[in-house]
């Protein structure tokens, strides 16, 4: 034989329609059904009168079920619900991303850069194109074994909007045009290790860059015979005929 | 202060919203769609106005993973310039010119992919269109007396397609003759897909293996413009990396 | 004397913030509370406290939290709110209107 509060009380959930609230409701009317009981016992009822009074106190399960229902509004429930799921699911994959796909460093490194960054010196040639400013400047010349010489290029990238890594990949490629005073300088090979004949001038995208979230720069090192005296990036690729001058001071 | 049901759900969907901002910023901005993909491009370099020509798709599964691989081929062009990229999304990343390497070309353009050669440039006037692919056998090995790498070169042969006009910007060329299914281990044997795969060798100092390493190669791509009265319009001298000619990403 | 429950259903809000102005307390504490304070005028079904409660929370003008005895039961305790308390003022206001005008009514019908 069921307990007829047991019973009462599931006749009460059942007209409650969002579910997940019915645990927390049956739980704070057992309780005070069980104070009620207490209390008369201790006036000295009978246990079996004592259940009955009690449970009649109560009321009508169904009016009782269908008033709360009306306050434990099932679409906002399950919204409630969906919005606690969903940010749980964000939080853990916004971990996940930080730790896994792009890293703390990377997050740090890129922020320190954008924060602590060193313009282009003034006297540096620059474009403005649609996406963002490009300037170029020249840098260290250093002799190499063999004879060769080693020149850098500085190029900066300001970007006019945040986004991803692009303009590092871009500045890394190798579809800038280098000319020298003896003419168009071809791509040297990823691996010059495994070159077959030595060109006698190339050129290479290396040395660091830096990316911050608008700001880039990418150092270009060129190979040559001698040191330069001059040298033009342009990109007639793209359609744009623009040139950027860079000049070396003459040696001493 | 406790909120309401009502008010915590406010807070909760603000602050999802936040996480999902800082979720996206965290991935780099990965773009989903085929517009998302070209402003990328276009920053990436530096070019403008980027208009699609062609968009092919493919995806795959490896065995170890729960999500699929979706790639998105594209060749875009902007006034006389056409650039070819890629992107590949895995789940919510996505990566860019994952597998093969970008292209930017004046006036014209091609790309291989899946045994297709995809030739894309100013076609309006042009009704038909050929190509000639010519592959040569290359073999890179190093030689321990100069301590330098040496190539050498052998047979060498010309394949002839003909295209069919995809638009105004695109003609295609199909050149794959064996089904992949049928390739076995040792990968296409025959036709231009055969050659690519076959006949550029690498291989590398101090490798004892004997492994054979797929050498990249320049193949010369000449494309024959044909008018709509039979005569010949336009010749163009393109070339193409062997590494887009086989396989079938 | 039992009093009739239309004219009580208007007011249950009204005693329910009463009766948690002053202290917080949980749904049994608040049936005795109200039976002793009204000389068991008021006995109202005590399961139709809780929709009334739960109401009043959902609105905002009260808090829940719970609370384990010393036996090891958890109750859950109702406190008023400031949004409450302002609320509890209103209600007291119109009350006291409402009861001026019947009163008004009432007594100016007395006969003569």
């Amino acid at each position: 034989m069921r307990d007829p509060f047991q019973i009462w009380l599931e006749a009460v959930c059942e007209q409650v329609r969002f579910r997940p609230d019915r645990k927390g409701i049956a739980r704070e009317l057992r309780i005070h059904y069980e104070d009620h009981c207490q209390d008369l016992l201790r006036l000295g009822w009978t246990p079996e009168l004592a259940e009955q009074r009690a449970l009649a106190a109560m009321g009508n399960a169904q009016e009782v079920g269908w008033a709360l229902d009306r306050v434990h509004k099932p679409w906002l429930g399950w919204l409630w619900e969906g919005s606690r799921w969903l940010f749980r699911a964000l939080a853990v994959l916004a971990l996940v991303t930080l730790f896994e796909t792009i890293g703390w460093d990377s997050l740090a490194g890129r922020t320190l850069n954008e924060l602590f960054w060193e313009a282009p010196p003034a006297s540096a040639a620059r474009v403005e194109l649609e996406h963002g400013v490009l300037c170029a400047a020249p840098g260290e010349v250093t002799p190499e074994t063999g004879g060769k010489v080693t020149a850098e290029i500085q190029l900066w990238l300001q970007m006019r909007d945040p986004l991803g890594t692009e303009a590092y990949y871009g500045m890394r490629n190798w579809f800038f045009t280098y000319r020298d005073e003896y003419g168009e300088l071809p791509l040297l090979e990823a691996d010059p290790s495994t070159m077959t004949a030595a060109e006698s001038r190339y050129w290479q995208n290396r040395g660091p860059g830096r990316n911050g979230w608008t700001r880039y720069r990418q150092t270009v090192e060129l190979v040559l015979e001698e040191p330069p005296r001059w040298a033009e990036v342009s990109y007639p690729l793209s359609g744009g005929d623009w040139v950027l001058r860079v000049e070396w001071e003459a040696a001493s | 202060m406790k909120l309401t049901r009502g008010q915590k759900t406010v807070r909760n969907l603000l602050l999802c919203a936040l996480l999902a901002v800082l979720v996206y910023a965290l991935l780099g901005f990965p773009p989903y769609t085929v517009r998302g993909m070209l402003d990328r491009v276009e920053r990436r370099y530096l070019l403008s106005d980027l208009e699609p020509v062609l968009v092919e798709r493919n995806a795959w599964r490896y065995s170890g993973d729960l999500l699929a691989h979706h790639a998105t081929y594209l060749i875009a062009r902007t006034g006389d310039t056409y650039v070819s990229t890629n992107f590949v999304r895995h789940g919510l990343e996505v990566r860019t010119e994952y597998w093969r390497a970008p292209n930017l070309g004046r006036g014209a353009l091609c790309m291989g992919l899946n045994g297709t050669l995809y030739v894309a440039g100013d076609f309006a006037e042009a009704a038909s269109a050929s190509a000639e692919v010519t592959a040569r056998r290359t073999t890179r090995v190093y030689d321990p007396e100069t301590g330098e790498y040496q190539l050498t070169f052998g047979e060498q042969r010309t394949f002839a397609y003909s295209g069919e006009k995809a638009s105004d910007a695109l003609f295609t060329f199909y050149y794959r003759e064996d089904d992949p299914d049928t390739w076995g281990v040792w990968g296409p044997g025959t036709g231009l897909e055969g050659a690519a795969y076959n006949w550029y060798s690498g291989y590398t100092k101090g490798d004892q293996s004997g492994g054979r390493g797929i050498l990249h190669g320049d193949l010369p791509v000449k494309v024959t413009l044909y008018g709509t009265e039979d005569g010949v319009l336009n010749t163009l001298e393109l070339s193409i990396d062997n590494y887009e000619l086989y396989g079938w990403r | 004397m039992k009093i009739d429950k239309s004219l009580m259903s208007g007011s249950t809000t009204l005693l329910a913030l009463s009766l948690l102005a002053g202290e917080e307390m949980y749904g049994y504490q608040m049936i005795t509370e109200l039976a002793r304070r009204s000389n068991n005028v008021f006995a109202l079904k005590e399961g139709t406290l809780y929709p009334i409660l739960h109401g009043l929370e959902a609105d905002g003008l009260l808090s829940v939290r719970e609370k384990k005895s010393e036996e090891g039961r958890t109750r859950k305790y109702y406190r008023i709110t400031r949004k409450g308390r302002k609320t509890l003022d209103a209600r007291k206001e119109e009350w006291r209107v409402f009861r001026e005008q019947v009163d008004a009514v009432v007594n100016s019908a007395a006969p003569a």
